[in-house]
């Protein structure tokens, strides 16, 4: 991660699914990183909160960047949501 | 929603009967019931099959890593096994369900009417999952770090099937305490369909979930205990497994439809110890009870652990006092006190 102070926190949390295990992936974005990063939270629509799909067994995401948040079940995590979650996750468990 | 018809207590006394004897008791027993003034009836019984298994329609597909469903046909009833270990393990686990359902209950596939078993493997990519989307199970490969493959276990088959069977039966909402139920159903059958395939006594049993789909570089043994709830892995990067087993530690969170793969641990607890205190073959003796209260009638949607236990009770009440003394004691050890009248 960067060791400048971050302009933007990006966190997801996954709960649920079968294993009902939660994982949680953050990325800590410095100045210098931000102009890459702020084009995938801005393209997002924010301050949902969808209820679950009442899927057995299929996840729940939760979205914090700053302070902008978002609820949303598996089935909508599509779009801008998907692309800034993998990337997140991406970032946070290689470095990439 | 659709709600069987078969009082409880006449499915649980069959389903203990004897192997063998239960076709034609089942069989005598549904005739007589027709005569019976009973409740509303939405559905009239189905036929009779003439051979266990006569039912089984299985299709396999594969989502060649894709996310649309169901993907390529791979394998349908009684064709030869393709060599994709995941596609094969899912058929074999298809059978294995079809099997528990119909031996221990009498039960023809998921709706009582042999509706085609219907899985998708190989979804996604990295998936660390599998869902029932409300026609099939889906199967996730793992992301070969946390998770192998989701049809390595065939516990965790079974309890895709089970919610499956929930939802042509008692209709539990996924949220809070019936979603824990639903959760827990699944895992009831998930443990029966393997112990049933394995011919494994109560007390022979490991009452693991998922036992085998972590890789060697998690610290767990399995997904869940209903053993032991809250001991099935204790990991650096997962944490602990958070299954309480008592209802003094009900977890209230958000997260998870409201905690429904945590809060099932107690009552799979209940479900363990009514099994191994009655001790046998558990598809023989809670198993049946617990279906039953699956089919009571007056088990709503909305079920609390006390509902479900109070309709447990009701089933074990109409086999014997034994029965009925081993699921209120399981019950009571948990902090659960059973309810019968909403």
């Amino acid at each position: 991660m960067t060791t400048a102070e971050p302009v933007l926190v990006v966190v997801v949390v996954r709960t649920g699914g079968l294993a009902g295990l939660r994982r949680e992936w953050r990325v800590e974005v410095d100045e210098q990183d931000a102009p890459a990063w702020w084009p995938l939270v801005e393209a997002c629509p924010w301050d949902v909160d969808l209820d679950a799909d009442g899927v057995p067994d299929r996840f729940v995401y939760d979205v914090r960047a700053n302070e902008r948040e978002a609820r949303l079940p598996e089935s909508r995590l599509e779009g801008p949501w998907s692309e800034l979650a993998e990337a997140v996750r991406r970032r946070a468990e290689d470095g990439a | 929603m659709t709600h069987a018809i078969v009082p409880p207590y006449l499915l649980a006394r069959l389903a203990a009967d004897e192997p063998g004897r239960f076709p034609v008791a089942a069989e005598a027993a549904r005739l007589a019931l027709l005569d019976r003034p009973a409740r509303p009836r939405s559905t009239v019984l189905p036929p009779r099959r003439s051979s266990p298994g006569a039912g089984l329609r299985r299709t396999v597909s594969d989502a060649g890593h894709g996310t649309d469903l169901p993907g390529r046909r791979v394998r349908a009833e009684g064709e030869p096994p393709t060599g994709d270990v995941a596609a094969d393990e899912a058929y074999d686990g298809l059978g294995a369900t079809y099997r528990l359902l119909a031996d221990a209950f009498g039960r023809d596939s998921l709706d009582d009417a042999g509706l085609p078993l219907a899985a998708s493997v190989h979804y996604g990519r990295d998936y660390d999952n599998a869902y029932w989307d409300g026609e099939r199970m889906v199967f996730g490969d793992g992301d070969g770090e946390v998770f192998g493959r989701f049809t390595a276990s065939v516990s965790v088959i079974g309890h895709e099937l089970a919610h499956g069977l929930v939802q042509h039966t008692a209709g539990l909402v996924y949220e809070g305490e019936p979603g824990a139920l639903n959760e827990s159903v699944a895992d009831v059958v998930g443990v029966l369909v393997e112990q049933h395939a394995a011919g494994q006594r109560a007390d022979e049993a490991s009452w693991l979930v998922g036992a085998g789909l972590f890789t060697d570089a998690v610290q767990g043994v399995a997904l869940r205990s209903m053993a032991a709830p809250g001991t099935a892995y204790g990991d650096d990067v997962l944490g602990r497994d958070p299954q309480p087993a008592h209802m003094r530690d009900y977890v209230r969170t958000r997260d998870d439809h409201g905690g429904v793969h945590l809060n099932s641990g107690i009552p799979n607890k209940a479900f363990h110890l009514a099994a191994t205190a009655l001790g046998g073959y558990a598809w023989q003796t809670a198993g049946p009870l617990w279906y039953a209260a699956l089919l009571d009638p007056a088990l709503p949607s909305t079920a609390t652990f006390a509902r479900l236990a109070g309709a447990t009770v009701r089933a074990a009440r109409a086999v014997g006092g034994r029965e009925q003394e081993a699921v209120e004691a399981a019950w009571q050890g948990l902090g659960v006190v059973p309810e019968e009248e909403s």
